[in-house]
Parts: structure tokens; C-alpha cells; sequence
């Protein structure tokens, strides 16, 4: 199996405040994506639906981050958890631009069998 | 079954004498079902230095066995200030449990959570359904119970006790950990980058060597 089909993925999936797509994209950016990406995560994709931004509506932001493997995804989740940057992040800074946010944590369906052989 | 539980820390000096003592008093403790005060293994997380966890028909019986002697010289040891450091307690009645009641065991494992993000009946039944199918998942989970606590103290209002019993610590630093039914699917409950999260960060994770099963056993056995 390729290294590709064993990575993780973490998808934070943000639906904007009306007209704060652009605002919430560079904050992410900015405020989150550095220290993520200190903690081993790779930004594979920023996509943004509908493909404009809209000044007078809502756009949905998905962030694609690739992780190499499960000690890589608890790594950089311990990591997380003691950084106060992380919860400032997301607990006061993103709720001023961010309607509705998830996050998944996926494989690829290939991999599935792999992963579960533990 | 009621339970009580405690994951105390112990200064290095007094280390030796208290684990002696706590185990020889757990042993005259009347009436407990299943009985364990032992030495926290090396890599736990806010583990402390012993975990004693003994097990009762009911509360009655625990409280007499407290109100005993033997019950007496352990709520001493553990009211020693100068020797008892961190105590993280909980009382509580065996919510959900199963495995094997007979499969050879090596490994207690306890975490202790505080379940206070939006607790709402429904959130806190959907973390009981996530977390209830690890053992079906993560196959090295011999016996496991789940409770809520009754009563609880120290660094948290502890809500939660996830128990699991292992052949070996093997079982719980590999499958355990790295079986996507914990990192990809529970752990929406407890990562606070996650929307949803319920379990507040700091929690227990603490393990001991045990040679005599405690989970899932019914005062029949």
C-alpha cells in the first residue's frame, strides 16, 4: 500500500458568516494554519464553494490537511491540547466569522481494512 | 456492584510504606468482592503512584466496609498529608460492562473523565453509544466497564470511569490507541478542536500490573 492511501486526513469544514468567506479564509490562514502546520500537518487543499467569494452571502470553506499516519494524528493532537493558541483560535477568534464549523477525520476506503487490522 | 476508586499520589519517601500498608489494610477490608491497591506502571497521564479500587455488593456494604477497622486505617493513609499528595476519588455503581469473565488478565487500565462541555442527556448518550462499541473494535479489550460516578473529588468533578482489563500493556498502547474506532470516531468527544467536544482535557489515564480479574465480575463469582 502507497504511503498515500495510508495517510489520514482532517477536513475542518467552516460555513462563513454572510460576507466573511474571504475574512474567514485569511484568518485561517494567518491564525490557525501555522500551528497546525508545526504540528505536522500538511495543507493539501483550500476549497471554496461556490467558487467566488460572495460579499453578500455565505461560502463554505473546506481545509484538506494530510497526515502520514495514526502517530502523526495523536501527535498533533496532544500538541493541540496544551497550546492555548489552538483554543483562542477556535473558542474566540474563528465564532466571530465561522456560522456553523466540522471536522472529520478520515481514511481513504482502501485503507480501511488496513487500519482496522490492529 | 459498587465501587469505589481511588488514583492517589504518593511522595517518593513515603512511596514503599504506604503501598504496604494500603495493601495490607485492603486485604482485611471485609465483604469487598473484588479488591485491588497496587503501583501505577510508568507512562500513565495525571496516573499517580497507586490505584486502589476495590468492589462491593452494594453501597451498604461499602460504607460498612469503611466504617470497619481496615476501613479505618485506609481513609488515615489517605488523609496523610504528608504522604498523599494528589487524590483523585470516585464512588459508583457498574454502569455498562462485559468481556470474558474468566480470560487470563494482566492489565487494569482506569481513565476518569469530567463531562462538562453542554452535557446535555442526549450528547451524554451518544458519547455512552461511541465509546460502548470499542471493545467491539478494539479486540485486546478483555473486560470493561463503564460508569458514571456517583461521587467524586479532586483535580475534576470526575462524571466518567472508562475501565479496561488487558493481557498486557501491548494491548492497550497498540490496538487500543491506534484502532481508528479511538482516534477517528471517540475521540470526537474529547479533542476540543472538534466542534462537538464533551470531555474536558484534563483527565486520568493510569494503568497497574494486576494478576486477578476485577471487571465484569458479579458477587457470584
Amino acid at each position: 500500500m502507497s504511503v498515500e492511501q495510508n495517510a489520514i486526513y482532517v477536513i475542518d469544514e467552516l460555513v462563513a458568516r454572510p460576507g466573511q468567506g474571504k475574512a474567514l479564509h485569511d484568518a485561517y490562514m494567518q491564525r490557525y494554519a501555522p500551528g497546525a502546520r508545526e504540528r505536522g500537518m500538511v495543507l493539501a487543499h483550500r476549497l471554496v464553494e461556490p467558487a467566488m467569494w460572495l460579499p453578500e452571502g455565505v461560502n463554505r470553506l473546506l481545509f484538506i490537511w494530510t497526515q502520514p499516519d495514526v502517530g502523526a494524528v495523536w501527535g498533533a493532537k496532544q500538541r493541540a491540547r496544551l497550546d492555548p493558541d489552538v483554543d483562542r483560535w477556535w473558542q474566540e477568534e474563528a465564532p466571530a466569522l465561522v456560522e456553523t464549523r466540522q471536522r472529520y477525520t478520515l481514511a481513504e476506503a482502501e485503507a480501511l481494512g488496513e487500519l482496522d487490522n490492529v | 456492584m459498587y465501587n469505589l476508586l481511588k488514583v492517589l499520589g504518593v511522595t517518593e519517601e513515603q512511596r514503599e510504606r504506604f503501598g504496604a500498608t494500603l495493601g495490607e489494610a485492603t486485604r482485611r477490608l471485609p465483604s469487598a468482592i473484588t479488591r485491588l491497591a497496587a503501583p501505577t506502571l510508568p507512562g500513565t497521564y495525571n496516573g499517580g503512584d497507586f490505584i486502589w479500587r476495590v468492589s462491593f455488593a452494594d453501597r451498604a456494604a461499602a460504607e460498612a466496609a469503611l466504617a470497619s477497622e481496615a476501613g479505618a486505617a485506609i481513609r488515615a493513609l489517605v488523609g496523610d498529608a504528608q504522604a498523599v499528595r494528589s487524590c483523585e476519588d470516585a464512588a459508583f455503581e457498574t454502569g455498562w460492562s462485559g468481556g470474558a469473565a474468566d480470560a487470563r488478565t494482566g492489565l487494569y487500565r482506569v481513565a476518569m473523565f469530567c463531562a462538562n462541555r453542554n452535557p446535555t442527556p442526549e450528547r451524554l448518550a451518544a458519547f455512552a453509544r461511541d465509546t460502548l462499541i470499542m471493545p467491539d473494535h478494539a479486540r485486546t479489550i478483555l473486560r470493561w466497564e463503564l460508569s458514571q460516578a456517583a461521587t467524586a473529588s479532586g483535580a475534576m468533578p470526575w462524571t466518567h470511569l472508562w475501565e479496561q482489563e488487558y493481557a498486557d500493556r501491548t494491548g492497550l498502547e497498540g490496538t487500543y490507541m491506534i484502532h481508528p474506532v479511538h482516534w477517528a470516531h471517540v475521540e470526537r468527544w474529547f479533542d476540543t478542536e472538534y466542534p462537538d467536544y464533551l470531555v474536558a482535557p484534563q483527565l486520568v489515564h493510569t494503568f497497574c500490573a494486576i494478576d486477578q480479574a476485577i471487571l465484569n465480575q458479579g458477587p457470584e463469582q
